[in-house]
């Protein structure tokens, strides 16, 4: 019995002595400031300048690829457009040559002086409405483009902006751990620093990445704004050659 | 019992005949099918295409430009459109190497 209740005193006294130690902040300020040598901070000195640097390196060489990527993007833009560009070259080519067809049949219908004159009048007009809409379908495309262009150089400015941030804090907090182990003064502190600012330097980067607006709505509203010019330039086309038609054939003979 | 072994014999060589018979008519009445499928198909084009040409308006009328400029227009719209998801997929090609930054280090292991 008496034995056991020295036990029990023994614990308890154990159990004092941990609580106290841990609610108090100077102690684990001591323990946080403790030699590095006590703490493990030797080991931490010795292997950081490689490891660091090695995270450093990585930071530069993934900022590079985001270079790479962005001259990539550049490429791709331009291929693209250079598509567009032979496609809708290709478009017009068969479209002249179609209505070629058309002003043949029309002019090969006409017998009279002021029958083939109404007809150079009415082909001037059509040839005049095709003019505009293309002009409107070119400005239509190129506004497109140029929102494109405009909605990448935006996010890239502020991705640039992000990127560098994040560098710079890793870089700082680095230079920092490693200048205190070079001159003696790291303590396990050091590390605990470290390691806490380079996960909020990694966290913000994360964070800002996803709440970046999102390129593909701009695309996919630049789309939508582009294919209504489009309409517009449609239903103005229409008006224009059955205005044509009504002014070069009041009579209606063709 | 050897007369037995004889008509046994004789039997699995009818069975045989009927079977490839069989498959022989059942081959050409699937080729005969199709054929017959494939010729109606084409048929149903041509038809159809004579149909749209009838309906189009005859060449060299007010009409038929008005019809002619706009099949023009819309080709012109759909090669504009031919590119669009070449370049949205171009406008978010950075996203990745972008993102892959994030995962750059783990400071756990330092």
């Amino acid at each position: 019995m008496s034995h056991n209740s020295k036990k029990k005193r023994i614990a308890a006294g154990a159990i004092l002595a941990v609580l106290t130690l841990s609610a108090s902040p100077s102690a684990v300020l001591a323990l946080q400031q403790a030699p590095v040598g006590n703490a493990g901070g030797t080991a931490f000195c010795t292997t950081l300048p490689t490891k660091i640097d090695a995270v450093v390196t990585k930071l530069a060489a993934n900022k590079q690829k985001v270079q790479t990527a962005w001259s990539n993007q550049d490429t791709k833009l331009t291929e693209a457009a250079s598509a567009t560009n032979a496609k809708v070259a290709d478009a017009r080519t068969k479209a002249a040559a179609a209505r070629q067809k058309e002003f043949a049949a029309l002019e090969a219908k006409a017998t009279t002086d002021e029958q083939k004159q109404a007809v150079k009048t009415y082909e001037a007009a059509v040839q005049q409405a095709v003019t505009k809409r293309q002009a409107a379908y070119d400005a239509a495309r190129q506004a497109f483009r140029d929102g494109v262009k405009s909605a990448i150089t935006t996010h890239r400015t502020i991705e640039t902006s992000q990127v560098t941030a994040f560098l710079t804090s890793a870089s700082q907090a680095a230079n920092t751990a490693k200048t205190e182990c070079a001159d003696g003064s790291a303590t396990a502190a050091t590390r605990t620093t470290l390691l806490q600012s380079l996960k909020t330097a990694r966290q913000t980067f994360v964070s800002q990445r996803k709440d970046d607006a999102k390129v593909s709505t701009q695309i996919k509203a630049l789309i939508t704004t582009r294919n209504a010019a489009f309409e517009q330039a449609n239903a103005d086309f229409k008006t224009a050659l059955q205005d044509a038609a009504v002014k070069a054939f009041p009579e209606k003979f063709l | 019992m050897q007369k037995h072994s004889s008509s046994a014999g004789f039997a699995v060589v009818e069975f045989l005949l009927v079977v490839i018979i069989i498959g022989l008519l059942a081959g050409v009445t699937a080729y005969v099918v199709t054929q017959k499928h494939n010729s109606e198909a084409v048929l149903n084009a041509a038809t159809n295409a004579e149909s749209t040409h009838s309906t189009k308006a005859a060449q060299g009328t007010t009409e038929s430009v008005q019809s002619t400029e706009s099949e023009s227009a819309q080709a012109e719209a759909t090669a504009s459109e031919s590119t669009d998801t070449a370049t949205s997929q171009a406008a978010t090609s950075d996203q990745s190497s972008l993102n892959s930054m994030g995962g750059t280090y783990d400071e756990s292991q330092l």
